[in-house]
């Protein structure tokens, strides 16, 4: 009895049959379902990463005593660099296991992956999609706060000219109340002061300041400019 | 409805093998007639990329039917069904490797002539080298190689499959299968001519 002979046997006795379609249909929908999800995970992380990179002040670095490469490379959003890449990664693997998956050159394919993702992630950002993430994980996730691109520890920094908080009072042309994110008061007195980025010089208003530690009470600002990102 | 013979008529020897896929879906007797069709290539094709007896590989092969049965549903017309079959039976033999043991090597000379012809007409390796080589020599170089260079050679040498099916078997990119092949020659030629170095030096 030939091989052939032996296995339709063997169909017959144990009653094989193949499997249905729909469930291969299924499990491509699922696999190409979990690459489309994969793939806008990996945008989001772009844009949130561009949204991070595109407010952060990169010109302070100065005033906390560090050279530019110090600078970048210390509040530099890694997370999102690595969450981005991590799913542009499982994006590429899960388009593997598709029918066809293998097919594509490795490069080519991932490049294609990266550009889309980018594309993708930039478009994103443009409808605020970044901004929002971040702002959602700093106000609900402690731990984030921490991270060394919020911008908090940097902007609380009166002793090394850098200053922020929310105005609570304006005085007159010159002085202005603060109460800064630690909930200390201060007077601030304009030594005429450069408002970048159209900050508003109004009650309410979260601001960033640039200038010089007078006392325990007075800052005196040089530059403010408006406060971007959540806390 | 008996199990059609093989050494009755067939009468779907004109159909192709999706053809026979079909029918075989309406009717599972028609499948006979499309495993007479791989039967013993895939026997040869399993003894030459893992190496072992003709025993070891007819269960692989059988295994291989099974599977490719119970996955009929699933067979893509995009491929052809030559190399969705030799896929499965692929990786029924990498499974059953861990379980087999390999066989020694024994020559087949009509097999490594074709081969060699084959090799030798389509590559920049030393041609006369491996003309004058003989076929025990390349079928023990071949043994000696590690299984992904040496299953290439065989899809491309011995099992004659283009660049694109070797691509659909093996699950690799054309690009990667076209590197996998030129270092695989490479792999060959070394391993041959440190057999023929050791040849000259016992001599």
């Amino acid at each position: 009895m030939s091989i052939s002979d032996n296995v339709l046997k063997t169909i017959e006795e144990k009653n094989i049959t193949p499997v249905a379609r729909w469930k291969f249909v299924i499990r491509n929908i699922v696999l190409w379902t979990l690459v489309v999800i994969s793939m806008l995970i990996g945008a989001l992380a772009v844009s949130t990463l561009l949204h991070i990179v595109h407010n952060n002040d990169w010109d302070i670095y100065e005033y906390l005593g560090k050279t530019l490469w110090a600078y970048v490379t210390t509040v530099f959003p890694y997370l999102w660099l690595f969450a981005a890449a991590l799913f542009l990664g499982l994006t590429y693997a899960i388009v593997r296991q598709t029918k066809t998956g293998y097919r594509y050159a490795t490069l080519v394919f991932f490049a294609i992956i990266l550009l889309v993702s980018v594309i993708l992630g930039t478009v994103f950002y443009m409808f605020g999609a970044g901004k929002r993430i971040d702002e959602a994980l700093l106000r609900y996730i402690p731990a984030y706060t921490n991270l060394p691109h919020n911008e908090l520890a940097v902007w609380n920094s009166p002793g090394l000219g850098l200053l922020s908080g929310t105005i609570t009072e304006i005085v007159n042309d010159d002085i202005f109340i603060l109460e800064d994110f630690s909930h200390n008061e201060w007077v601030i007195i304009e030594d005429d002061a450069d408002w970048r980025k159209n900050g508003l010089r109004a009650v309410g208003s979260e601001v960033k300041l640039i200038g010089a530690y007078e006392n325990e009470q007075v800052f005196i600002a040089r530059e403010i400019r408006p406060w971007e990102r959540a806390r | 409805m008996s199990a059609p013979r093989m050494n009755e008529h067939n009468p779907y020897s004109e159909k192709t093998d999706e053809e026979l896929v079909a029918l075989t879906i309406q009717n599972k007797q028609r499948y006979l007639y499309l495993m007479q069709r791989y039967e013993q290539r895939l026997i040869r094709y399993v003894q030459r990329i893992i190496l072992c007896s003709r025993e070891d590989a007819e269960d692989v092969v059988q295994e291989t039917f099974i599977k490719t049965y119970e996955h009929l549903n699933n067979f893509d017309a995009s491929l052809k069904f030559s190399s969705w079959i030799y896929r499965i039976a692929h990786n029924e033999a990498i499974n059953a490797l861990r379980k087999i043991s390999r066989l020694p090597l024994t020559p087949r000379t009509e097999e490594e002539h074709f081969f060699l012809e084959n090799i030798a007409d389509s590559s920049d390796l030393e041609e006369e080298m491996l003309r004058k080589m003989e076929s025990e020599s390349v079928r023990a170089a071949l043994s000696n190689i590690s299984e992904k260079y040496r299953e290439v050679l065989i899809l491309k040498f011995l099992e004659e499959k283009s660049y694109e099916e070797i691509s659909d078997i093996l699950k690799k990119p054309v690009g990667t299968v076209g590197t996998l092949i030129n270092r695989a020659k490479v792999k060959l030629r070394e391993e041959l001519q440190n057999r023929t170095h050791s040849y000259v030096d016992k001599r």
